[in-house]
């Protein structure tokens, strides 16, 4: 189930390449599995918003062109600057702007961070503790549960 | 017996059924009344939008999760300054399944309001003792078994304990939990004690009936009264259609919570004579803070709230923890790219914590040209004052218990380093859309009162418009309550339960 055509998951790869953690030691995920997950995010939300989630996509993409400004759609512009480029967004004085960029960012973060082997990383070791707290309440409390 | 979408849809044949009592949506006030009523004796049909999953199919990645039990996967915002993110359940249970079934009775001086300011003479603690009661009683209320209480908790102790700040621990629905911290994705021990592994198998002993995965669209009338409803079988996760389903009831209840219950009524064009269905809307609004302390408190262990500190609850705030996975805080900063990894990297070491407003003012619930909610919330002044003290004090406490950096839920203010910082709130007026702000509090729009002109439901939760319907969730509240709902929605729907117990011969002859 996907909400999002060819040219909006090529919009939000775009946005997920700016938007994920790089560097040593950070956990790479793929950006394909990023869009991937917004793409099967999107049907699920209220659908008014669903519709306009990539008329969104499509006010970041063109919006390069006068805000940037760029001679190329946002999807085509340099990593560098599609990084200052989405900075404006997150601080622009327009409330819809930021908004916009919070919500398609925010899925992207969530996607890049519920990857296991990043939990893993930061710690969160959510499957080993859950099984041994479990154990630990069937030692305990097994006969009043 | 449990029916759900697949079932019926492999069926593939129209559903017509009778009953005395239909009750739509299973979640605190549903499964309450419908339990109720069928240990009375009454047959009792509940339709669920949602689906039904189990323990065993609850699974860790939160995203799954809040894409299976959340309605619209947890996304719903609240329009307004600052626009709200609204979170509820959508799944056999509601949002007991994915709450943090904290269980408190409604303050007295909340009741104190409501009998004065709306004339609900019944509503005393006294009076309500016995629904109370039995709810706890139903839902297993009880304090934490020590092992289950997480670090987070301790620190944030720690610090009221430095300031002097009353704190008090969690009352929760729970047989003896594990703090396995997976409340919002689905108890995966079954310790918390939803409404989906009590109420619900009460109801389904009791002879009732639960179907699941339907979406109803109409409430039916004679004319007069209500007569059941009529709806349409939808697969709960990709909303393929299915057979139809009509229930011809003696009673309906409407039990889809604040926002959907307002949605299905002014759908129908029902029992809105007054004009307030939709309106009084209330949400409790609240914040996140984040402390960064020096060394690993592993937060996401251990109970989701294992205190609550209660010093300005008579100023209507309150403050606790409430530790999320990485990806759900992790969305919630405005950082993004290497910055992201620089604090995230941290995760182990934060504590998440929140503090709610008992709001004064009230938005609205409409419906949107798809016939979907439509809320509306523009926090008051004196709310936002509330919130952003609120915040302060949160601030306060997290510096008071060691942290050395915290995060604030403000665009113009991510983080401060020092608790000296914290006066710096309250030097320039903030803007109220550069606020973060959730809620999964939803409260007040079908209020119940004495006066028809002023009120949707009875004091019993009747309509005043359309006999036979009655409300049995938090819509009925006439204000805020300033502490967590669910048993107070227990209570109330349990005491409807009862009323139409007791007066078989005017509903059930």
């Amino acid at each position: 189930m996907s909400a999002l055509g060819p040219w909006s998951r090529r919009v939000v790869g775009a946005l997920a390449e700016v938007v994920l953690p790089v560097g040593d030691g950070v956990p790479p995920v793929a950006t394909h599995a990023i869009v991937d997950f917004v793409a099967d995010y999107v049907p699920h939300m209220p659908r008014l918003l669903a519709l306009l989630f990539p008329v969104g996509l499509m006010m970041l993409e063109l919006g390069a062109f006068f805000l940037a400004p760029s001679l190329v759609p946002f999807s085509a512009m340099s990593l560098a600057r599609r990084r200052r480029y989405v900075d404006g967004w997150v601080h622009a004085r327009w409330r819809l702007r930021r908004d916009l960029i919070k919500a398609v960012k925010g899925l992207c973060l969530l996607a890049y961070y519920s990857d296991a082997r990043v939990g893993a990383k930061l710690g969160y070791t959510v499957e080993s503790h859950v099984a041994d707290v479990s154990a630990e309440r069937l030692r305990r409390h097994a006969q009043h549960i | 017996m449990l029916s759900t979408f697949d079932q019926i849809a492999a069926e593939g044949r129209d559903v017509t059924v009778d009953a005395d009592v239909v009750v739509v949506g299973s979640g605190a006030g549903g499964g309450a009344i419908a339990a109720e009523l069928a240990e009375g004796g009454r047959s009792v049909i509940v339709i669920e939008e949602g689906g039904h999953y189990t323990s065993k199919e609850f699974g860790l990645d939160a995203p799954t999760m809040i894409k299976k039990l959340y309605r619209n996967a947890g996304s719903a915002p609240i329009l307004g300054k600052p626009n709200i993110i609204f979170s509820e359940g959508r799944c056999v249970g509601g949002s007991t399944v994915i709450n943090g079934a904290m269980s408190w009775r409604t303050p007295d001086k909340v009741l104190k309001r409501w009998q004065w300011e709306h004339g609900l003479d019944d509503m005393t603690p006294e009076k309500l003792d016995p629904f109370f009661t039995k709810v706890e009683e139903r839902v297993s209320v009880g304090p934490q078994d020590p092992e289950s209480i997480g670090e987070d908790a301790r620190i944030m102790q720690r610090g009221a304990d430095k300031l002097g700040y009353a704190w008090v621990p969690a009352m929760r629905s729970q047989k003896h939990c594990c703090g396995a911290n997976n409340c919002a994705f689905g108890c995966p021990t079954d310790a918390k004690q939803s409404v989906l592994v009590t109420y619900v198998p009460r109801l389904l002993a009791a002879g009732g009936r639960l179907y699941s995965g339907c979406k109803i669209d109409r409430v039916t009338t004679d004319g007069q009264r209500a007569t059941g409803v009529t709806g349409r079988f939808r697969h709960p996760v990709t909303g393929k259609r299915g057979p139809k389903l009509t229930v011809r009831a003696k009673v309906t209840v409407i039990a889809c919570g604040a926002v959907q219950t307002p949605v299905l009524l002014l759908r129908n064009g029902l029992t809105n004579s007054s004009r307030q269905v939709g309106k009084n809307f209330l949400c409790h609004p609240n914040s996140k803070v984040v402390g960064v302390f020096d060394k690993p408190i592993h937060a996401w262990k251990g109970t989701i709230q294992g205190n609550q500190i209660r010093e300005f609850i008579d100023e209507g705030i309150m403050i606790t923890t409430s530790m999320v996975p990485p990806g759900l805080l992790a969305m919630s900063f405005p950082y993004f790219g290497a910055q992201s990894w620089d604090v995230m990297r941290d995760y182990d070491k934060m504590l998440a914590a929140g503090c709610l407003v008992e709001d004064t003012g009230s938005g609205t619930v409409g419906v949107d040209l798809f016939g979907e909610a439509k809320m509306r919330y523009d926090i008051n002044d004196r709310d936002f004052n509330n919130l952003i003290r609120g915040v302060a004090l949160t601030s306060e406490i997290l510096f008071a218990s060691g942290a050395r950096r915290v995060l604030m839920p403000f665009d113009f203010l991510p983080s401060i380093d020092s608790p000296d910082q914290i006066a710096s709130l309250f030097k320039h007026p903030i803007p109220k859309d550069e606020v973060e702000c959730l809620t999964v509090h939803a409260m007040g729009t079908c209020r119940m009162g004495v006066d028809k002109r002023s009120s949707v439901v009875d004091p019993r939760g009747e309509s005043w418009d359309v006999p036979g319907l009655f409300v049995a969730d938090a819509s009925v509240f006439p204000g805020p309550i300033g502490v967590n709902p669910q048993i107070t929605i227990m209570a109330l729907a349990t005491r409807t339960g009862r009323w139409l117990l007791d007066n078989e011969a005017r509903y059930f002859a």
